[in-house]
Protein backbone atom coordinates (compact mmCIF):
# COMPACT_ATOMS: atom_id res chain seq x y z
CA UNK A 1 0.00 0.00 0.00
CA UNK A 2 1.78 3.05 -0.97
CA UNK A 3 -1.40 5.49 -2.32
CA UNK A 4 1.06 8.83 -1.92
CA UNK A 5 4.21 7.64 -4.04
CA UNK A 6 1.43 5.59 -6.63
CA UNK A 7 -0.19 9.42 -7.10
CA UNK A 8 3.08 11.02 -7.11
CA UNK A 9 4.18 8.87 -9.99
CA UNK A 10 1.53 9.80 -12.25
CA UNK A 11 1.17 12.95 -11.66
CA UNK A 12 4.98 14.00 -10.35
CA UNK A 13 6.83 11.18 -11.74
CA UNK A 14 10.54 13.30 -11.71
CA UNK A 15 10.05 14.59 -8.56
CA UNK A 16 10.24 10.77 -6.50
CA UNK A 17 13.50 8.75 -5.97
CA UNK A 18 11.78 6.11 -3.92
CA UNK A 19 9.36 5.20 -1.71
CA UNK A 20 9.23 2.77 1.06
CA UNK A 21 7.22 2.04 4.22
CA UNK A 22 8.41 2.05 8.03
CA UNK A 23 7.71 -0.60 10.71
CA UNK A 24 4.16 0.58 10.97
CA UNK A 25 3.17 0.32 6.95
CA UNK A 26 3.43 4.39 7.19
CA UNK A 27 4.45 5.73 3.43
CA UNK A 28 7.92 6.87 3.70
CA UNK A 29 8.66 9.37 0.10
CA UNK A 30 11.57 10.53 -0.63
CA UNK A 31 12.23 13.26 -3.34
CA UNK A 32 14.29 15.78 -5.54
CA UNK A 33 14.25 19.03 -3.29
CA UNK A 34 13.26 21.11 -6.36
CA UNK A 35 10.97 19.57 -6.49
CA UNK A 36 9.19 20.03 -2.76
CA UNK A 37 6.75 22.65 -3.47
CA UNK A 38 4.81 20.87 -6.35
CA UNK A 39 4.93 18.14 -4.01
CA UNK A 40 3.25 19.95 -1.42
CA UNK A 41 0.59 21.10 -3.34
CA UNK A 42 -0.66 17.82 -4.60
CA UNK A 43 0.07 16.30 -1.12
CA UNK A 44 -2.90 19.07 0.18
CA UNK A 45 -4.73 19.44 -2.68
CA UNK A 46 -5.71 16.20 -4.42
CA UNK A 47 -4.76 14.02 -1.40
CA UNK A 48 -5.87 15.61 1.52
CA UNK A 49 -3.14 16.24 3.68
CA UNK A 50 -4.17 19.35 5.24
CA UNK A 51 -1.94 19.12 8.17
CA UNK A 52 2.06 19.89 8.27
CA UNK A 53 2.97 17.94 11.65
CA UNK A 54 6.46 18.99 12.02
CA UNK A 55 9.55 19.69 10.10
CA UNK A 56 13.00 17.96 11.64
CA UNK A 57 16.44 18.29 10.08
CA UNK A 58 19.10 15.24 9.97
CA UNK A 59 23.03 15.82 10.15
CA UNK A 60 24.19 12.39 9.02
CA UNK A 61 28.00 14.06 9.00
CA UNK A 62 30.48 11.14 8.29
CA UNK A 63 27.72 8.75 7.56
CA UNK A 64 26.40 9.86 4.00
CA UNK A 65 28.21 11.96 1.14
CA UNK A 66 25.22 14.37 1.24
CA UNK A 67 25.16 14.76 4.73
CA UNK A 68 22.35 17.33 5.26
CA UNK A 69 18.74 15.99 5.03
CA UNK A 70 15.30 17.61 5.82
CA UNK A 71 12.06 15.82 7.03
CA UNK A 72 8.42 16.47 6.51
CA UNK A 73 5.73 14.64 8.29
CA UNK A 74 2.04 15.34 6.96
CA UNK A 75 -1.21 14.57 8.57
CA UNK A 76 -4.16 14.27 6.65
CA UNK A 77 -7.28 14.67 9.21
CA UNK A 78 -9.99 13.59 7.40
CA UNK A 79 -8.71 10.04 6.60
CA UNK A 80 -6.20 9.97 8.96
CA UNK A 81 -3.13 8.80 7.35
CA UNK A 82 -0.10 10.17 7.87
CA UNK A 83 3.24 10.47 5.19
CA UNK A 84 6.61 11.25 5.57
CA UNK A 85 8.49 13.49 2.68
CA UNK A 86 12.21 13.50 2.73
CA UNK A 87 14.90 15.37 0.58
CA UNK A 88 18.47 15.68 0.82
CA UNK A 89 20.40 19.02 0.44
CA UNK A 90 23.35 20.35 -0.84
CA UNK A 91 26.50 19.89 1.38
CA UNK A 92 27.74 23.75 0.64
CA UNK A 93 24.60 25.28 0.60
CA UNK A 94 21.92 23.43 2.17
CA UNK A 95 18.84 25.28 0.68
CA UNK A 96 15.40 24.18 -0.01
CA UNK A 97 12.01 26.35 -0.93
CA UNK A 98 9.92 27.89 1.95
CA UNK A 99 6.99 25.64 2.48
CA UNK A 100 4.92 28.91 4.19
CA UNK A 101 2.59 30.00 1.28
CA UNK A 102 1.03 26.09 1.45
CA UNK A 103 1.62 25.31 5.31
CA UNK A 104 1.73 28.16 7.52
CA UNK A 105 2.83 26.11 10.03
CA UNK A 106 5.99 25.87 8.45
CA UNK A 107 6.40 29.39 9.81
CA UNK A 108 8.57 28.71 12.74
CA UNK A 109 9.56 24.93 12.45
CA UNK A 110 11.52 26.24 9.18
CA UNK A 111 12.91 28.79 11.84
CA UNK A 112 13.99 26.84 14.11
CA UNK A 113 15.73 24.34 11.45
CA UNK A 114 17.75 27.56 10.39
CA UNK A 115 18.71 28.46 13.58
CA UNK A 116 19.50 24.98 14.91
CA UNK A 117 20.94 23.29 11.49
CA UNK A 118 21.52 26.98 9.13
CA UNK A 119 19.31 25.28 6.32
CA UNK A 120 18.34 28.44 4.18
CA UNK A 121 14.62 28.47 3.58
CA UNK A 122 13.78 29.88 -0.10
CA UNK A 123 11.01 32.47 0.26
CA UNK A 124 10.65 32.71 3.84
CA UNK A 125 9.11 36.25 4.95
CA UNK A 126 12.08 36.03 8.28
CA UNK A 127 14.47 33.20 8.26
CA UNK A 128 15.78 34.59 11.81
CA UNK A 129 17.04 32.52 14.86
CA UNK A 130 14.19 31.39 17.13
CA UNK A 131 15.60 29.95 19.82
CA UNK A 132 19.05 31.05 20.18
CA UNK A 133 19.93 34.50 20.56
CA UNK A 134 21.03 37.01 17.74
CA UNK A 135 24.77 37.26 19.13
CA UNK A 136 25.04 33.32 18.66
CA UNK A 137 27.47 32.16 15.73
CA UNK A 138 27.03 29.11 14.47
CA UNK A 139 24.43 25.89 14.45
CA UNK A 140 24.53 24.30 17.49
CA UNK A 141 22.66 21.21 16.47
CA UNK A 142 25.46 20.58 13.52
CA UNK A 143 27.80 17.40 14.39
CA UNK A 144 30.71 19.34 13.56
CA UNK A 145 29.81 22.36 16.34
CA UNK A 146 32.12 22.16 19.22
CA UNK A 147 30.66 20.95 22.18
CA UNK A 148 32.57 23.38 24.55
CA UNK A 149 32.06 26.45 22.36
CA UNK A 150 31.29 29.37 24.40
CA UNK A 151 29.10 32.22 22.69
CA UNK A 152 28.59 35.75 24.73
CA UNK A 153 25.90 36.23 27.19
CA UNK A 154 23.07 37.90 25.53
CA UNK A 155 21.92 41.33 26.83
CA UNK A 156 18.13 41.76 27.80
CA UNK A 157 16.06 43.04 25.15
CA UNK A 158 12.84 44.89 26.30
CA UNK A 159 9.88 43.02 25.19
CA UNK A 160 7.57 46.20 24.98
CA UNK B 1 31.87 59.21 83.70
CA UNK B 2 32.59 56.54 86.82
CA UNK B 3 29.57 57.91 88.38
CA UNK B 4 27.31 57.73 85.91
CA UNK B 5 28.42 54.22 84.52
CA UNK B 6 27.92 52.89 88.17
CA UNK B 7 24.77 54.74 88.50
CA UNK B 8 23.49 52.93 85.22
CA UNK B 9 24.82 49.43 86.32
CA UNK B 10 23.36 50.35 89.67
CA UNK B 11 19.83 51.01 87.82
CA UNK B 12 20.15 48.15 85.40
CA UNK B 13 21.45 45.78 86.20
CA UNK B 14 23.08 42.94 84.17
CA UNK B 15 20.02 44.03 81.47
CA UNK B 16 21.83 46.05 79.28
CA UNK B 17 24.78 44.70 77.35
CA UNK B 18 27.12 47.42 75.20
CA UNK B 19 28.43 46.89 71.95
CA UNK B 20 28.77 48.81 68.51
CA UNK B 21 26.61 49.56 66.63
CA UNK B 22 28.03 47.93 63.55
CA UNK B 23 28.54 44.25 65.76
CA UNK B 24 24.18 45.32 66.13
CA UNK B 25 23.21 45.75 62.76
CA UNK B 26 25.20 43.08 61.91
CA UNK B 27 24.31 40.97 64.26
CA UNK B 28 20.43 41.82 62.88
CA UNK B 29 21.06 41.13 58.92
CA UNK B 30 23.04 37.90 59.49
CA UNK B 31 19.85 36.47 61.83
CA UNK B 32 17.11 38.02 59.32
CA UNK B 33 18.35 37.23 56.02
CA UNK B 34 15.11 37.50 53.41
CA UNK B 35 16.09 34.99 50.64
CA UNK B 36 14.33 35.26 47.31
CA UNK B 37 14.20 31.99 45.96
CA UNK B 38 15.65 31.53 42.10
CA UNK B 39 14.66 27.88 41.36
CA UNK B 40 14.74 26.97 37.65
CA UNK B 41 15.36 23.06 38.24
CA UNK B 42 15.74 20.33 40.98
CA UNK B 43 17.48 22.03 43.79
CA UNK B 44 14.92 24.37 44.47
CA UNK B 45 12.82 21.11 45.79
CA UNK B 46 15.74 20.47 47.78
CA UNK B 47 14.83 24.18 49.17
CA UNK B 48 11.43 23.05 49.82
CA UNK B 49 12.73 20.45 51.90
CA UNK B 50 15.19 23.16 54.02
CA UNK B 51 12.40 25.61 54.33
CA UNK B 52 9.88 23.11 55.69
CA UNK B 53 9.49 21.35 59.23
CA UNK B 54 11.99 18.71 59.15
CA UNK B 55 15.33 21.12 58.07
CA UNK B 56 13.65 24.49 59.21
CA UNK B 57 15.56 27.29 57.67
CA UNK B 58 13.84 29.49 60.28
CA UNK B 59 16.51 28.25 63.17
CA UNK B 60 18.53 30.27 60.98
CA UNK B 61 16.58 33.49 60.67
CA UNK B 62 15.89 32.73 57.19
CA UNK B 63 12.77 31.68 57.11
CA UNK B 64 10.90 34.57 55.83
CA UNK B 65 10.62 33.79 51.64
CA UNK B 66 9.91 36.38 49.65
CA UNK B 67 9.17 36.61 46.01
CA UNK B 68 10.02 39.75 44.97
CA UNK B 69 13.55 41.15 44.51
CA UNK B 70 13.08 44.49 46.09
CA UNK B 71 11.84 43.24 49.42
CA UNK B 72 14.43 40.26 49.87
CA UNK B 73 18.29 40.57 50.53
CA UNK B 74 19.62 37.24 50.29
CA UNK B 75 19.63 35.56 46.55
CA UNK B 76 19.70 31.81 46.21
CA UNK B 77 20.09 30.89 42.73
CA UNK B 78 18.74 26.91 42.33
CA UNK B 79 19.10 25.28 38.95
CA UNK B 80 20.14 25.48 35.68
CA UNK B 81 20.67 29.27 34.08
CA UNK B 82 20.70 29.22 30.42
CA UNK B 83 22.60 31.99 28.66
CA UNK B 84 19.37 33.36 27.22
CA UNK B 85 18.13 33.70 31.28
CA UNK B 86 21.47 35.06 32.07
CA UNK B 87 20.47 38.42 31.51
CA UNK B 88 16.93 38.07 33.35
CA UNK B 89 18.82 36.62 36.45
CA UNK B 90 20.99 39.71 36.13
CA UNK B 91 18.15 42.01 36.47
CA UNK B 92 16.71 40.15 38.98
CA UNK B 93 19.90 41.00 41.13
CA UNK B 94 19.88 44.27 40.29
CA UNK B 95 16.33 45.11 41.36
CA UNK B 96 17.38 43.73 45.34
CA UNK B 97 18.63 46.57 47.54
CA UNK B 98 21.84 46.73 48.97
CA UNK B 99 23.32 44.88 51.05
CA UNK B 100 22.56 41.99 49.14
CA UNK B 101 24.19 38.36 49.10
CA UNK B 102 24.13 35.48 46.38
CA UNK B 103 24.18 31.69 47.01
CA UNK B 104 24.68 29.48 43.86
CA UNK B 105 22.73 26.30 45.40
CA UNK B 106 24.39 23.34 43.55
CA UNK B 107 26.37 22.39 40.66
CA UNK B 108 24.69 23.87 38.33
CA UNK B 109 24.66 27.55 39.48
CA UNK B 110 28.21 26.80 40.68
CA UNK B 111 29.72 25.53 37.05
CA UNK B 112 27.02 24.56 35.08
CA UNK B 113 26.99 21.15 36.14
CA UNK B 114 27.13 18.44 33.72
CA UNK B 115 25.39 20.56 31.20
CA UNK B 116 28.38 21.50 29.31
CA UNK B 117 27.12 22.42 26.35
CA UNK B 118 26.11 25.57 23.71
CA UNK B 119 23.25 26.60 25.47
CA UNK B 120 23.91 26.95 29.61
CA UNK B 121 25.85 29.64 31.30
CA UNK B 122 29.02 27.91 32.59
CA UNK B 123 28.23 29.08 36.43
CA UNK B 124 26.15 32.40 37.33
CA UNK B 125 29.17 34.11 38.46
CA UNK B 126 29.72 34.69 34.66
CA UNK B 127 26.90 37.63 35.15
CA UNK B 128 26.81 38.46 39.00
CA UNK B 129 29.20 38.19 42.23
CA UNK B 130 28.68 34.71 44.55
CA UNK B 131 29.47 34.62 48.34
CA UNK B 132 28.43 31.34 48.77
CA UNK B 133 29.15 28.17 46.44
CA UNK B 134 26.93 25.11 47.66
CA UNK B 135 27.93 21.86 45.80
CA UNK B 136 26.04 18.93 45.14
CA UNK B 137 23.68 17.65 42.52
CA UNK B 138 21.19 18.53 44.26
CA UNK B 139 22.62 19.16 47.36
CA UNK B 140 21.20 18.32 50.86
CA UNK B 141 19.14 20.40 52.84
CA UNK B 142 21.81 20.31 55.27
CA UNK B 143 24.23 21.78 52.64
CA UNK B 144 21.80 24.73 52.27
CA UNK B 145 22.02 25.15 55.80
CA UNK B 146 25.43 24.97 55.41
CA UNK B 147 25.95 27.84 53.09
CA UNK B 148 23.50 30.44 55.46
CA UNK B 149 25.83 29.23 57.97
CA UNK B 150 28.88 30.21 55.97
CA UNK B 151 27.24 33.44 54.94
CA UNK B 152 26.41 34.58 58.10
CA UNK B 153 30.27 34.18 59.25
CA UNK B 154 30.58 36.57 55.77
CA UNK B 155 28.58 39.19 57.04
CA UNK B 156 29.59 39.58 60.67
CA UNK B 157 32.78 40.73 60.32
CA UNK B 158 31.64 43.09 57.23
CA UNK B 159 31.39 46.85 57.59
CA UNK B 160 27.81 48.24 57.17
CA UNK B 161 29.23 51.95 56.16
CA UNK B 162 31.88 52.64 53.32
CA UNK B 163 29.35 51.19 50.87
CA UNK B 164 28.94 47.74 52.49
CA UNK B 165 29.67 43.85 51.78
CA UNK B 166 29.31 44.60 48.20
CA UNK B 167 31.71 47.39 47.55
CA UNK B 168 34.56 45.22 46.23
CA UNK B 169 32.54 43.09 43.82
CA UNK B 170 30.92 46.11 41.83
Amino acid sequence: MTPVSDHLNKTLSKALIKSQADKSQQEIVIIHPEALLDVAKVLKEELGFDMLMDIAAVDWKDRRKERYEIVYLFYATQSNKRVTIKATLNNQNPSIASLINIYPAANWAEREAYDMMGYHFEGHPKLERLLMWDEFEGHPLRKDYPIDKRQPVPVLRELL
Amino acid sequence: MNQRSEISSDFFGDTVVTTRLEDVINWGRKNSLWPMPYGTACCAIEFMGTVSAAFDISRFGAELVRFSPRQSDLLLVMGTINYKQAPVLKKIYEQMCDPKWVVAVGACASSGGFYDNYSVLQGIDEVIPVDVYVPGCPPRPEQVLDAIYKLQSKIDPAAFVDGGPNANAR
